[in-house]
């Protein structure tokens, strides 16, 4: 029986704060950058307690997306994305 | 739970931080996984976790029967029962709908009443992918290969693991059941070949496949007859991209969440368009699947070891039950028997010209390039079953390629596109490493904010609206 190719160890002993930073920064910088898209996405959603809670918690990050105007990347790409027809429903 | 989606992003960040403030409490960690997968799983239908919590009792306590026994007929009767269970499960799930519209349609033919009742049966996602897990403990049970799972919370959280439960890795016991008792950490290094393949799968999946699917597959096999040879290419060399983006991308996503939490998965893809011959495509294709059908069907049924003809029965046969692992449908088996049949023939042409199919390795390059196109080629013809809703369809689709009509399809972003597919592949397997190396290198919040941008730049490109992965419905 051959072995079935693996990906290559991942055992270390050292805590992996970078790690978690990295997810952490990049969650947030997401967070940042989408804040409007989140909030559009909640708006979407059907009326009831499930929209009111996604809504709740969408509003904090599109505020602070706006006030930075970070949403500019996403919609910059999007337009772009439009144009040269990259941009369809799927 | 869609991988590419806002929910999944909540419960992975949920799922991340538990799993590393439960580092040192190991029972804690695996009941911490294993609720997380059974709410990733109960989030299409809640009631089929009822299935995978059967499932992962019933095997379990097969393999405590069988590896605890001294008698090996009883050994074995269990081992038949659990793997008759299994596939009668599979079988019910999957497979009545089809059995029952062929027994209806013979027995309409003959002008007798069909025996079977009509059941409108929901197919549980992933099924397909956990029971052959379940299948290869018990079996790997029996034959001494591991020893049974510590307890029940290890073999279901095995069983239900989120990251691989709907659409692969089908992942080893071997592999995956050591890792739960003592799971890795990843290091810097490690983490940055996750991301780089969580972003190369976001990318597959969200840009390259979505599009492919929307501008010019679907369009051409759902009307085939209204389309020409143009057309019928584009749709024909879209889907082999396509389906590439869209498989190995959840695979790669797999493999990336699953480390950034400590577990390896082994490889799915490694570039599978680049074989020189079919038995390489199926080294390089859905490489857990190809190894299971090898290791559990093609090698008990006498693989290679008798006559020519024994083994292209074993070959043949080997590829037609993986064609209906893929689908209930003739089409799948239709696709099966066109590999089964290509692989025994490439062994003739190889055995005669006295050498092995592997010598493709030792090939001159021209000739390597040559069979490679010819591979991809052959493998390109095969999808046509595969993507085709009948054969009808089918039909009208190769038909298409000789009717002479302008392309309704073509879009100036095509190639680009396709070849942004086809060249992902360069990503695959190993190769990944050599591009995360320089990711590693950067401070983490520098990573942080790249992979921010990185995945907002994605998302902005892909289209609107994420469709399932295509796996889901195997």
């Amino acid at each position: 029986m051959e072995p079935i190719p693996t990906c290559p160890a991942t055992r270390a002993t050292k805590p992996p704060r970078a790690v978690h930073l990295a997810v952490a920064v990049g969650y947030l910088g997401l967070l940042i950058l989408n804040g409007v898209q989140l909030e559009r996405a909640a708006e979407r959603l059907e009326y009831g307690p499930r929209r009111d809670l996604a809504c709740a918690m969408a509003r904090p990050f599109a505020t602070l997306t706006r006030a930075l105007h970070a949403h500019g990347l996403r919609d910059r790409v999007a337009a772009w994305a439009q144009k040269v027809g990259l941009s369809v429903r799927s | 739970m869609l991988f590419p989606t806002v929910v999944f992003a909540i419960f992975f960040a949920v799922v991340y931080a538990g799993r590393w403030a439960l580092r040192g409490h190991p029972r804690a960690l695996k009941w911490f996984l294993l609720a997380a997968s059974y709410v990733f799983y109960g989030w299409w239908d809640a009631r089929f976790v009822l299935l995978l919590v059967a499932s992962s009792v019933v095997n379990h306590a097969a393999a405590l029967w069988v590896a605890k026994s001294a008698d090996p007929k009883l050994r074995r009767w269990v081992l038949i029962g659990a793997v008759a269970l299994n596939l009668g499960t599979l079988g019910f799930f999957k497979y009545y709908g089809f059995l029952f519209v062929n027994v209806a349609r013979l027995s309409a033919a003959l002008g007798l009443p069909c025996p079977l009742p009509a059941l409108e049966i929901i197919l549980p996602v992933g099924i397909s992918f956990f029971t052959f897990q379940a299948l290869s403990y018990v079996m790997d049970v029996y034959r001494g290969v591991i020893l049974p799972a510590e307890g029940l919370v290890d073999f279901a959280l095995y069983l239900a693991f989120f990251p691989q439960l709907v659409a692969g890795p089908i992942v080893r016991a071997s592999v995956l059941l050591p890792q739960l008792s003592q799971p890795g950490v990843p290091t810097r290094e490690t983490a940055a070949v996750a991301m780089v393949w969580i972003f190369s799968g976001l990318f597959k999946k969200v840009v390259v496949a979505n599009w492919l699917g929307v501008q010019v597959v679907d369009p051409v096999y759902d009307n085939p007859e209204l389309f020409g040879r143009w057309d019928a290419c584009l749709a024909l060399y879209g889907y082999a991209v396509q389906l590439y983006c869209d498989f190995s991308a959840y695979s790669d996503i797999a493999i990336g969440v699953a480390r950034l939490l400590g577990f390896e998965f082994p490889v799915n893809f490694n570039a599978p368009y680049w074989a020189a011959s079919v038995q390489e495509f199926w080294r390089r294709w859905h490489v857990s699947l190809s190894t299971w059908l090898r290791d559990y069907l093609y090698v008990p049924m006498g693989g290679s070891r008798g006559t020519e003809r024994r083994t292209a029965w074993n070959l043949i046969a080997t590829f037609v039950l993986g064609g209906l692992w893929h689908g209930a449908g003739w089409n799948f088996v239709v696709w099966g028997l066109l590999h089964g049949v290509y692989l025994t023939v490439e062994r003739r042409i190889y055995r005669a010209r006295g050498g092995a199919v592997k010598a493709t390795a030792a090939m001159p390059l021209w000739m390597r390039a040559l069979a490679r196109l010819v591979t991809f080629h052959l493998v390109v013809f095969t999808y046509v079953f595969f993507r085709a809703r009948t054969f009808a369809d089918a039909g009208w689709l190769l038909g298409a390629l000789g009717r002479a009509a302008p392309s309704q399809c073509w879009h100036p972003m095509l190639p680009w596109v396709w070849l942004a597919g086809f060249g992902l592949q360069a990503l695959d397997g190993v190769r990944v490493e050599r591009v995360a190396s320089l990711w590693a290198r950067w401070h983490p919040v520098v990573q942080g904010i790249v992979a921010a941008v990185v995945i907002t730049v994605i998302f902005a490109l892909g289209p609107q609206g994420v469709a399932p992965f295509i796996y889901f419905q195997f």
